[in-house]
């Protein structure tokens, strides 16, 4: 049981930095909340930022679990307006149909950013927006950081299913 | 003496009609026809309501040079299209103006705000932060969507993502937020289609999340055309060319397109006008029938009498023709008053025919007879009441004048006719019995030696009755001096013609329309102006040049980068799929199926998106299940998908669109803000409902402090009023003076005059009073009636007093046919107007109630209260006057 819990946990631990040097935190929690992030207190800012880069950390620690054949392919770069790159993916496995994923970037101080992923023409900073705006107008930051705890306490769970 | 010429003049007419019917009837008869047709052929009506005042005032100044300054703002038809779905208003809009501009021989201008390719691509900017936000979310939701149908926009495409969405279900939450709403709108769609509508999807409502603004959307054409002056119905031409427009545009069931603005509203005015009279006229001849035949008694005077109102009405008209060219909604009045004022001297002469054929020494040439003595009488009434018409003809009140000249005429054609007409129907038909029988007591006899009773009762009681009205007369001084005018022209109106109802309904939404103040000024003092316009309390907002354009659009355009961020080039496409056929598109319906059937028997989805799939997988049967499912189908697909390529392409570059300035708007709006000469428009819109006149003061009084300059159609009505009421006055006085002028040199005696005039006076007062207490004001249509009373009471007056002189007592006065005809001829007047009254136009229904209860207060006061003066002061000592 031990060994299996430190997996997922240990998985996490080593993306930790990818994910905090690859991702532009800041810029998905603005984009998801829209005019409700004005409101906001910078306390509040990084309190969300915070759980936001849990959530996505967690993500990938989940998802990527096991060696079962799988190909990360990329398949090429694009400018797009607004100071955007997009990089366009696809993932092949074995026996089931390939997710294209489209990383869209933008500069940070020099560094280009994943602000959105786009998985099979699904934005998911969409539907983050989408879900966060519903969430925060019934109860606020405390049951957006609810809701986002929840869904690392899931993405753990299902990190150890493995 | 010019009396007596005049009185054998008619009492020879008469004799020769009398004597020679057949010709006199034919050379009438040919004369009348003749004159009809000069009168249909050249008939015309002007309802341009400025054309009623005489104008050279300071404000009228400003009015033309604001007109000239800005002349695409004069003389418009706004088209008003209205609904729920923005969507549908924005569609309908384009599509009417487009049909618009096809039709370039009647419609000679069209703008379109709302339908301008530079304005609706920068429609977001126009939104409100707030408003923006909002919009990007429900961009957010409907991302997945866009992205896959910009690929693929087809029900293929359509079907596919739902597909998707619905595998992509969740254990916990169930089906993907953002997947919801478009099964909705798919659902009703596909129900739509099987019920034989066009299923459409209205996606830019979703996106703008319109469906969630209540309220109407308004969208406004502005249109100018070709105005035929010379026409009767000018408008006319324009109003068919706008109407058969909206007809040809395929508008979707839920938006309405209605017409107001200058065009609509004077057209409907003249059509209320008309058709008014047409009623009036209808009712008030029957009304004159059912007294004629009643108090009358004789077919024989009913028969002459309609057929000289049948031919006064050709002649009148011919003659306002004639002698002022055109009709206008105000003037056309006399039409229907000529039957009730022209029925009167018929009644007057028939019965002092009959009372003629009664007395042995007229029996033989009673029309001579009854000539000879009422001649005079009823030629001094045409001469008061001529004069009543006439005392607006020195006013600046183009209008009333118009009327006066007209109605003058028309009651010289009643006496001449009355003293041909008549007697030659007589000659023709046969007389009428004598009055009264030989024998038996005249019909009503009762009711008069009823009212000799009452009058004898009231007569010994004379100081009473005095002192009674003596004290009534102070009351209605007081409840008089309440009295207001309301000079908006509005209030003539019908208000529930569209133009109207539409008018009030653009002014509770806050749009601008005709009825605001415009200024104005240079482009360097424009925003200080502005600025001392809006703290004033009866102003509610300024819209200036630079409203035209957003502010924040920086702001606004971080927003836009947001949005585009979110969507991440969906809208760009590296290559779409084809066209669906036939089979594509069952192949997609039933995989649809499919995948609906699997979630609802897994079972585990929320209860609300259970039952939204599942009445979406009912309505998709429905449609596979039917005989003509490919067309159904086909229409499915056209109703859903047929406006994506065109949304996309607009919202890709609605979301590029760079902020700009008030130099990049299109020069349509642009030159209705700013002049030529570089000043600014200011339009100026009332807190308050300024129908209602003291408000209307108010609002203008208060802007021209600021602003002395301000004009608009508001102030021209606010000038013209003051012109009214300054003629009122003038007219007042002028007929007041003469006819008592009159009434000196032909009665030759200050007591009768006097006399004459005391119920009249009591009656005006009575009637003003009245009308205050009903909660009546006068308006630029009833303003008429005090003048006009004065010419038509005096009548009356002349008759009783004339009859007393001549008959020495009270109860022969009463006895003879002088009261009864008063009687007679009053109800007739009366019920001419009562039946004005029923008219949709305003104006003509408060003239006609007014006059009504005018004339019901003279026949009080001549009737009864003259009767007991005459007895008391009016001892015959000085009588001179013929019998």
């Amino acid at each position: 049981m031990q060994a299996e819990g430190v997996d997922v946990r240990a998985r996490r631990e080593l993306l930790h930095d990818t994910v905090a040097d690859s991702f532009d935190v800041p810029t998905i929690v603005r984009l998801s909340l829209g005019r409700a992030w004005q409101t906001l207190s910078d306390d509040d800012r990084s309190r969300i930022e915070q759980a936001q880069f849990e959530l996505i950390l967690t993500t990938y620690a989940a998802r990527f679990r096991s060696d079962g054949g799988e190909r990360f392919v990329t398949a090429g770069a694009q400018s797009g307006g607004a100071a955007q790159v997009r990089v366009r993916t696809r993932i092949e496995s074995p026996g089931a149909s390939a997710v294209t994923l489209d990383y869209l970037l933008r500069d940070v101080d020099g560094e280009p950013r994943i602000f959105n992923v786009i998985a099979d023409g699904f934005s998911e900073l969409s539907m983050r927006r989408a879900e966060y705006t519903a969430i925060f107008e019934r109860g606020g930051v405390q049951a957006l950081l609810q809701e986002i705890d929840r869904l690392v306490a899931g993405n753990l769970e299902r990190g150890q299913r493995s | 003496m010019a009396a007596d010429i005049v009185t054998r003049g008619l009492t020879r007419l008469a004799g020769l009609c009398a004597r020679r019917p057949r010709a006199a009837m034919a050379i009438l008869v040919a004369l009348s026809l003749v004159v009809a047709i000069y009168a249909a052929a050249t008939f015309r009506i002007d309802s341009d309501t400025e054309n009623l005042i005489r104008q050279d005032t300071e404000w009228r100044r400003d009015f033309d040079a604001f007109q000239s300054a800005l002349p695409m703002l004069v003389d418009t038809a706004l088209l008003v299209v209205s609904g729920a779905s923005f969507e549908a208003v924005d569609r309908s809009a384009a599509a009417l103006a487009t049909t618009l501009r096809r039709n370039g021989d009647v419609i000679t201008s069209v703008f379109a705000p709302d339908s301008d390719p530079f304005l609706r691509e920068r429609l977001l900017y126009y939104l409100s932060p707030e408003e923006l936000d909002a919009v990007i979310t429900e961009l957010a939701m409907a991302q997945p969507a866009m992205a896959r149908l910009s690929a693929d926009p087809s029900l293929r495409g359509l079907f596919g993502l739902l597909r998707d969405g619905i595998g992509a279900r969740d254990q916990d939450s169930g089906l993907p937020a953002t997947l919801l709403p478009l099964l909705q709108d798919v659902s009703s769609s596909a129900a739509d289609v099987a019920g034989g509508g066009p299923g459409e999807l209205r996606w830019m409502d979703r996106m703008l999340g319109s469906d969630r603004l209540d309220g109407n959307h308004y969208a406004i054409i502005v249109v100018r055309g070709q105005i035929d002056f010379d026409a009767s119905l000018p408008y006319g031409r324009l109003m068919d060319g706008l109407r058969t427009a909206i007809a040809a545009t395929d508008l979707p069931a839920d938006v309405q397109v209605r017409l107001t603005g200058e065009v609509p509203l004077a057209h409907e005015e003249v059509e209320a006008a008309t058709e008014g009279i047409g009623l009036a006229g209808t009712l008030a001849l029957i009304l004159l029938a059912a007294v004629l035949i009643f108090g009358v008694r004789s077919g024989r005077v009913v028969v002459a009498t309609f057929a000289m109102l049948a031919m006064g009405f050709a002649w009148t008209s011919a003659w306002g023709m004639l002698a002022v060219g055109q009709f206008t909604t105000l003037s056309i009045i006399f039409l229907v008053m000529f039957f009730g004022l022209g029925v009167d001297f018929a009644i007057h002469y028939a019965l002092r025919v009959q009372e003629a054929l009664a007395r042995p020494d007229e029996q033989a040439a009673p029309e001579v007879a009854a000539a000879r003595h009422a001649g005079g009488s009823i030629a001094l009434c045409t001469l008061t009441s001529s004069i009543g018409f006439l005392a607006y003809l020195a006013t600046d009140y183009r209008g009333l004048a118009e009327l006066g000249i007209i109605s003058a005429g028309g009651m010289v054609i009643a006496l001449l006719l009355t003293f041909t007409v008549i007697p030659a129907c007589f000659g023709l038909f046969g007389r009428p019995r004598p009055l009264p029988k030989a024998g038996r007591e005249p019909a009503g006899a009762s009711m008069q030696n009823g009212s000799i009773a009452t009058l004898s009762w009231l007569s010994q009681r004379a100081r009473w009755v005095f002192a009674a009205t003596a004290a009534f007369a102070l009351l209605a001084a007081w409840q008089a001096s309440h009295m207001r005018f309301d000079y908006s022209v509005l209030a003539l109106r019908n208000p529930d013609a569209e133009s109207m109802s539409t008018l009030a309904e653009l002014k509770a939404a806050g749009e601008v329309t005709d009825y605001s103040l415009s200024v104005l000024v240079a482009a360097n003092e424009a925003d200080a102006l502005a600025q001392r316009l809006r703290e004033l309390p009866s102003v509610a907002m300024v819209q200036t040049p630079e409203d035209a354009v957003p502010d924040d659009q920086t702001g606004k355009r971080f927003l836009l980068d947001d949005a585009q961020a979110m969507l991440g080039m969906t809208l760009a496409v590296d290559d779409p799929a084809g066209p669906t056929t036939a089979e594509d598109r069952m192949q997609s319906s039933e995989a649809l199926g499919a995948a609906l059937a699997e979630a609802l028997a897994e079972d585990d989805l929320p209860a609300s998106q259970q039952n939204l799939l599942r009445e979406l997988k009912e309505r998709l049967d429905a449609v596979l299940g039917a005989p003509d499912r490919h067309e159904l189908l086909a229409r499915l697909e056209t109703g859903t998908t047929a406006t994506l390529p065109d949304l996309m392409n607009w919202l890709q570059q609605a979301l590029d669109a760079l902020p700009f300035e008030f130099s990049d708007l299109p020069e349509s709006v642009r030159e209705r803000l700013v002049t030529a000469d570089d000043r600014h428009h200011l339009m100026v819109l009332p807190a308050e409902d300024i129908s209602e006149v003291n408000a209307l003061n108010r609002f203008i009084s208060d802007v021209r402090s600021v602003a002395p300059r301000a004009t608009g159609r508001p102030v021209a009505e606010w000038g013209v009023g003051r012109i009214v009421v300054e003629s009122f006055s003038q007219a007042l006085i002028t007929a007041l003076l003469v006819i008592f002028l009159v009434l000196l040199l032909t009665l030759r005696s200050l007591r009768d005059a006097t006399l004459v005039l005391t119920p009249l006076l009591l009656a005006a007062l009575f009637t003003v009073a009245s009308a205050q207490w009903l909660g009546m004001s006068f308006n630029m249509a009833n303003i008429l009636v005090l003048p006009l009373l004065f010419g038509l009471g005096v009548d009356n007056g002349v008759h009783l007093v004339k009859r007393y002189r001549s008959e020495g007592e009270l109860t022969s006065l009463m006895r003879s046919s002088t009261p009864r005809a008063v009687l007679l001829s009053s109800l007739t007047t009366a019920g001419t107007f009562a039946a004005l009254s029923l008219s949709p136009h305003q104006g003509t229904a408060s003239i006609g109630m007014l006059l009504t209860i005018a004339i019901g207060w003279l026949l009080l006061t001549t009737l009864v209260l003259l009767p007991l003066l005459l007895e008391r002061f009016g001892s015959a000592s000085s009588s001179r006057t013929s019998a």
